[in-house]
């Protein structure tokens, strides 16, 4: 089914097109709101990756390698969303950190809480593995291949950005260790 | 949280929840603007043009050969290799691998690998690979080579670059390369790495190649080890042992996530005999081998933190809470990150202490700012000096490395690059040997 609509949009059928966004355009956002954590910002991403598979669908050669190539698209322009305010995002970001007290370190509260400030720490590029990998639910292959990358490129890559993930938590969870001691962080 | 077989799942629930209802409704203006948007013909793309095989197989089409051509080249290269094998038999390693004067500083940055004196200064160029990205690299134990994967989007080359002349050579690889560094043999003849046949489904394996480029790529056991293994499992971080005796790798279920507590640490025979399991619950990365080779230790991450497990006696020490751990250039010290970058003495450890030496005293915590460098971060592995006095770490965020003494005296020095993403910023530092 999706491949008829691909190909007949290919063929200039917008409202084939419009059957495909409004089947993704859900989890579009959804992803793209984890990778860049701001409304505007992930509306913007969606359109412009939408637009851009629109206008080149008919220079997709394979029709049943469309979900990929859209999710290529879409971190694509998520990272260049984020280029765009690249520099004052950081500087919220790495600015913004919020200690667990320590009633909330072994509740899911606190668990949410921690990934929350984990997930922010990441850079865009970084949030992308994880979303394709985490939220989309795409194995390595998929997630490789939406990426434009090798295998073994994309396994580092969700190995650094869980380990950097890992990192946050593990400086989290031992802030609030040291609060509950007595000692600052 | 951070080691425990719940992450993947509670990240997974937790991406999900975040994620629902975040952006308003917005199709009917997207698809005003697609409306609007004129189509590219589909001639204006090459890739339309050309055959659908040569473009998957990303210009790697081999020409047709005659078979008689193939069989003689392989029996050919069975028998270099028996005699390489046994010539090597007779050939002993060189010194174990030990303190040594700092050379250089090589570093990916992005697309280029580029180079600093120990100091920070003189900053150089060495190799670029055009518009492709370089990842895997790593010094030859004489420190007069590098190797790297030099990866076009579907397909990877190996390359190893002689320091002295600037030529790099390619060395036969698969399709797939992991992104850990390469290893090098200790008597620098032979690059062992993980790597995939390619493709999705693609079977992850151990491979060994002569670092010289001559001879084919190996696989030591072949698909016996595979079996052995179990199915569906991929193979991280293989490293041959500092007698050149053993393969050292981890093995985990194939796209499990970074905290899955289920890999095991795997050794065997270059060949790829007597393979055998010597530890489970491990995590990524793979095992390292201690330096000293008069002691047979394993440096790795289990369920509990780092760890060094002893192969003569079977027992194992727990170095800490944490990750990212490497053994100092002669075993005497271990780098790990536990609330940033930590370094602790192995004897201190295995004998149950644990007194860490903040090497960046102003970075406590995680990616916070140094005090005294401004924007300055450090979030990445914590590696060493050939000299054993200093360690570095990559910048993430400003896309630097910093460079600080292993005893927490003094201010980072800053080695900044322009176009690393800090996804791969692979760092390896040259050894002076006589």
């Amino acid at each position: 089914m999706e491949r008829e609509l691909v190909e007949r949009a290919r063929r200039g059928d917008h409202d084939a097109f419009a059957s495909l966004a409004g089947a993704a355009i859900s989890r579009l956002d959804g992803a793209a709101w984890l990778i860049l954590r701001d409304t505007e910002q992930a509306k913007d991403a969606v359109q412009n990756c939408l637009v851009r598979a629109w206008r080149d669908l008919p220079t997709l050669r394979d029709p049943d390698r469309f979900d990929a190539w859209l999710h290529r698209l879409l971190v694509n322009a998520c990272i260049d969303e984020a280029r765009r305010t690249r520099r004052h995002r950081l500087d919220v970001e790495l600015t913004a950190i919020d200690i667990p007290t320590p009633d909330r370190v072994s509740s899911s509260v606190a668990d949410r809480d921690q990934l929350e400030r984990g997930f922010l720490r990441l850079n865009p590029e970084l949030r992308a593995v994880i979303v394709l990998h985490h939220y989309l639910d795409l194995p390595l292959p998929a997630v490789a291949d939406s990426l434009g990358i090798p295998l073994g490129t994309a396994k580092s890559r969700l190995h650094r950005a869980l380990g950097q993930l890992r990192a946050a938590l593990d400086a989290d969870a031992r802030g609030a260790i040291e609060l509950v001691e007595g000692r600052t962080a | 949280m951070t080691t425990d077989d719940r992450f993947g799942p509670t990240l997974s629930r937790w991406l999900s929840e975040e994620a629902e209802h975040r952006v308003p409704s917005h199709l009917a203006e997207v698809l005003v603007h697609t409306a609007a948007t004129r189509q590219r013909p589909w001639w204006s793309s090459l890739e339309r043009l050309l055959p659908m095989t040569t473009t998957t197989l990303g210009g790697r089409v081999a020409a047709p050969r005659p078979m008689l051509i193939f069989a003689l080249a392989a029996l050919l290269l069975v028998a270099v290799a028996g005699i390489a094998i046994l010539v090597g038999a007779r050939e002993s390693t060189p010194a174990p691998f030990g303190l040594a004067p700092n050379g250089r500083i090589y570093v990916t940055d992005a697309t280029t690998i580029r180079s600093f004196a120990a100091d920070g200064s003189d900053r150089r160029d060495v190799f670029d690979a055009g518009a492709s990205e370089i990842y895997g690299l790593s010094v030859s134990p004489d420190g007069t080579h590098l190797a790297f994967a030099v990866g076009p989007d579907g397909a990877t080359t190996l390359k190893v670059l002689d320091i002295a002349t600037g030529i790099a050579t390619t060395v036969p690889g698969p399709p797939d390369l992991a992104g850990e560094p390469i290893s090098w043999s200790p008597d620098g003849k032979t690059l062992v790495f993980a790597g995939g046949s390619g493709g999705p489904g693609g079977t992850w394996r151990v491979y060994t190649a002569s670092a010289d480029g001559s001879g084919a790529l190996a696989t030591p056991g072949g698909e016996a080890r595979n079996a052995a293994i179990g199915p569906d499992r991929d193979v991280w971080q293989p490293q041959m042992s500092p007698d050149g005796h053993w393969i050292s790798f981890l093995s985990r279920p194939a796209g499990s996530d970074e905290a899955d507590p289920n890999g095991t640490i795997w050794l065997m025979r270059p060949d790829g005999s007597d393979l055998h399991e010597v530890a489970g619950y491990a995590q990524t990365p793979g095992p390292m081998w201690a330096p000293d080779r008069s002691v047979q230790r394993l440096l790795y991450i289990s369920s509990a933190g780092p760890t060094v497990l002893d192969l003569a006696t079977g027992t194992s020490a727990f170095v800490g809470r944490g990750f990212w751990a490497r053994w100092s250039p002669d075993g005497s010290q271990i780098a790990y990150w536990h609330d940033g970058p930590a370094v602790v003495r192995t004897a201190d450890a295995l004998s149950g202490r644990s007194d860490e030496i903040r090497p960046f005293p102003g970075f406590t915590g995680y990616c916070q700012d140094h005090p005294d460098l401004t924007g300055k971060t450090v979030c990445s592995p914590i590696a060493w000096s050939p000299d054993g006095t200093l360690v570095y770490g990559a910048d993430i965020v400003e896309h630097s490395l910093l460079v600080a003494r292993a005893d927490g005296s003094g201010t980072p020095v800053v080695l900044p690059l322009d176009n690393a993403t800090g996804l791969n910023i692979n760092v390896a530092w040259q050894p002076l040997r006589p």
